[in-house]
């Protein structure tokens, strides 16, 4: 019993500080599109508009919960709640340092893919249960996007599980070292398509930007939450801003090293007392790091790119992600087998392709000074207007 | 298979630019404008020295010639100058401008004969300002008196007591003379 209440405090905890940062990221992503597009975003509620986010959630709580008639009212009442779930249980296994993670699962990268299909019945079940076309239409494009897009992801997290022979979170971090050469997306060329493969296919499974079909505001109203309003529809939303997180976590864990910070760990993570609390700290803040990297780039994307029609969506995914995953995943099992780790090949493939990284970056950097020059404007780098 | 490459390529390639541009976007200065509240200077400030916002009298320079009233032609001004023991000439009873009405034509400015100030502050009796927030909950919100109504009261008062002093030591110099009519009658 006093093990069930621990539990269900930390559950509440985790519930909140998602909700909390999935409410955040609201506002930041909104700064970042006025940015992009010249304008300031909002900037009114409190400093900078940070409490923004808490004025729409009570405005939202305020409005009437308005169920249509002829909708299916059981489902239609439970849907948003298992997108959210379906967000909110991928988190359980993801560690955030050596002792912060809710459970640390053996089959942890399996669990995450198969919650992540929560997040389709929810969004079906909310689509048909509106009684409404553009609801309908939304869920079943969300289903066939969804599912299709489970494949490639699958292939490319199999990379992952091939290299680190375990399923295990934690080992994975721990099988990739502090340093970006030890990182697994510069290990060979083979895990950098996996990279490439598995966060396109993250971006479509939470139905952003390019991939955002199912929500399409120019085609379907707004898809699949047409219907809802209130309270439920600011759930769809918080799981589409959890999913951010979610993913970006996802791939900093899986590709990007995860917490795993300074120094070489030769200790087994499970004896307790064995690593020192101050790491834990600043592996946390390292991590969250990342994770917000990842969220910027992930919103960038969606304020740069366009949104797929249905069939070139489904093009890419059956004709290009999945066939080139699939090269991957053959190409990982030879390249394991043929080339040993710690070899002198292993570790020329592995500088070199740290260096492509940051040479690419390199370039990018003078890609966007040379927009700048084209365009004679001065930089201003401060985010506050 | 060379479609298909080039297709990756493609994707890749025009995905990098496009990001690289939004990017400088991100690292140049919005170009929104706060009005009204977040400004280093307020807007009337860096309108040009023409712009024509809201009319505006100055009561003081005005000979209550009515020439501006003439030249109206939709009939925005509404005003009487009569004689007064004020000052000299005609005196300003009242004045109101109903700025609901008012096109910005400029008649009435260039139509007007008082004029003050020199090349960098001239201005004549009647001109407009640079200040064009004037919004009102009700169409009398833009009726602007710039005779307060009390003074106004007062100073028709005044001025019907000359005009009777006029007329009657006009009577009283020669009976046969006409009383002269004074004022914008």
């Amino acid at each position: 019993m006093t093990q069930f209440i621990y539990m269900f405090i930390f559950a509440v905890i985790y519930l909140l500080s998602i909700a909390v940062a999935a409410g955040f990221l609201t506002v930041v992503e909104r700064r970042i599109a006025g940015r992009m597009q010249s304008r300031i975003g909002p900037n009114r509620v409190g400093p900078q508009g940070i409490v923004q986010w808490i004025a729409d959630a009570v405005k939202a709580l305020q409005k009437e919960d308005i169920i249509p008639t002829d909708a299916h009212s059981f489902l239609f009442k439970i849907a948003p709640y298992l997108v959210f779930m379906g967000v909110f249980l991928t988190l359980v296994p993801i560690p955030f340092g050596a002792y912060t993670l809710m459970e640390n699962l053996d089959t942890g990268i399996f669990y995450v893919l198969a919650m992540a299909s929560f997040v389709v019945i929810g969004v079906m079940m909310g689509g048909w249960a509106s009684n409404n076309k553009w609801s309908l239409l939304g869920g079943m494009r969300s289903a066939a996007q969804m599912i299709s897009y489970e494949v490639p992801a699958a292939l490319a997290v199999f990379v992952v599980v091939v290299m680190a022979g375990t399923l295990n979170f934690q080992k994975i971090v721990f099988s990739q070292g502090a340093s970006p050469v030890d990182w697994y997306v510069f290990r060979n060329p083979f895990a950098f398509i996996a990279f490439n493969i598995f966060f396109i296919a993250a971006l479509a499974e939470g139905n952003r930007v390019p991939f955002d079909i199912p929500e399409a505001e120019s085609e379907l109203v707004s898809g699949y939450n047409t219907e809802y309003s209130g309270m439920r529809f600011l759930f769809f939303f918080l799981a589409e801003w959890g999913n951010l997180v979610v993913i970006g976590a996802l791939v900093s864990t899986l590709f990007f090293g995860g917490w795993n910070f300074w120094f070489e760990y030769t200790l087994e993570f499970s004896v307790p007392g064995r690593y020192p609390i101050r790491f834990e700290v600043l592996g946390f803040l390292w991590f969250l790091f990342k994770v917000s990297i990842f969220v910027f780039i992930i919103i960038w994307i969606r304020w740069t790119l366009p949104r797929l029609r249905i069939d070139q969506l489904m093009d890419i995914c059956w004709k290009y992600m999945v066939p080139i995953g699939l090269f991957a995943s053959i190409g990982i099992l030879l390249w394991m087998y043929f080339v040993p780790e710690k070899s002198l090949a292993d570790t020329i493939m592995r500088y070199s392709m740290t260096s492509f990284g940051g040479l690419t970056i390199l370039y990018f950097f003078y890609r966007v000074f040379q927009n700048l020059r084209v365009t004679k404007a001065k930089i201003y780098a401060n985010p506050f207007v | 298979m060379t479609t298909y490459l080039k297709n990756i390529w493609e994707a890749s390639a025009t995905v990098f630019e496009g990001m690289a541009i939004t990017f400088s976007y991100l690292l140049q200065r919005p170009i929104t404008v706060q009005y009204p509240d977040r400004l280093k200077e307020p807007v009337p400030k860096t309108l040009p020295k023409n712009y024509r916002g809201r009319l505006m009298v100055d009561t003081e320079l005005c000979t209550a010639c009515a020439l501006c009233q003439k030249a109206c032609p939709i009939d925005v001004i509404e005003m009487k100058g009569a004689r007064t023991e004020r000052k000299k000439g005609l005196t300003l009873i009242y004045f109101n401008i109903y700025h609901g009405k008012c096109m910005y034509c400029n008649l009435c400015v260039e139509a007007c004969p008082a004029e003050e100030g020199d090349e960098e502050a001239h201005h004549t009796a009647i001109y407009f300002k640079k200040d064009f927030e004037g919004s009102g909950y009700e169409l009398k919100d833009l009726v602007e008196q710039f005779i307060p109504r009390e003074e106004a009261i007062q100073r028709l008062k005044e001025a019907e007591e000359t005009a009777a002093k006029r007329a009657a030591k006009a009577a009283a110099e020669s009976a046969p003379a006409e009383p002269k009519k004074e004022g914008n009658a």
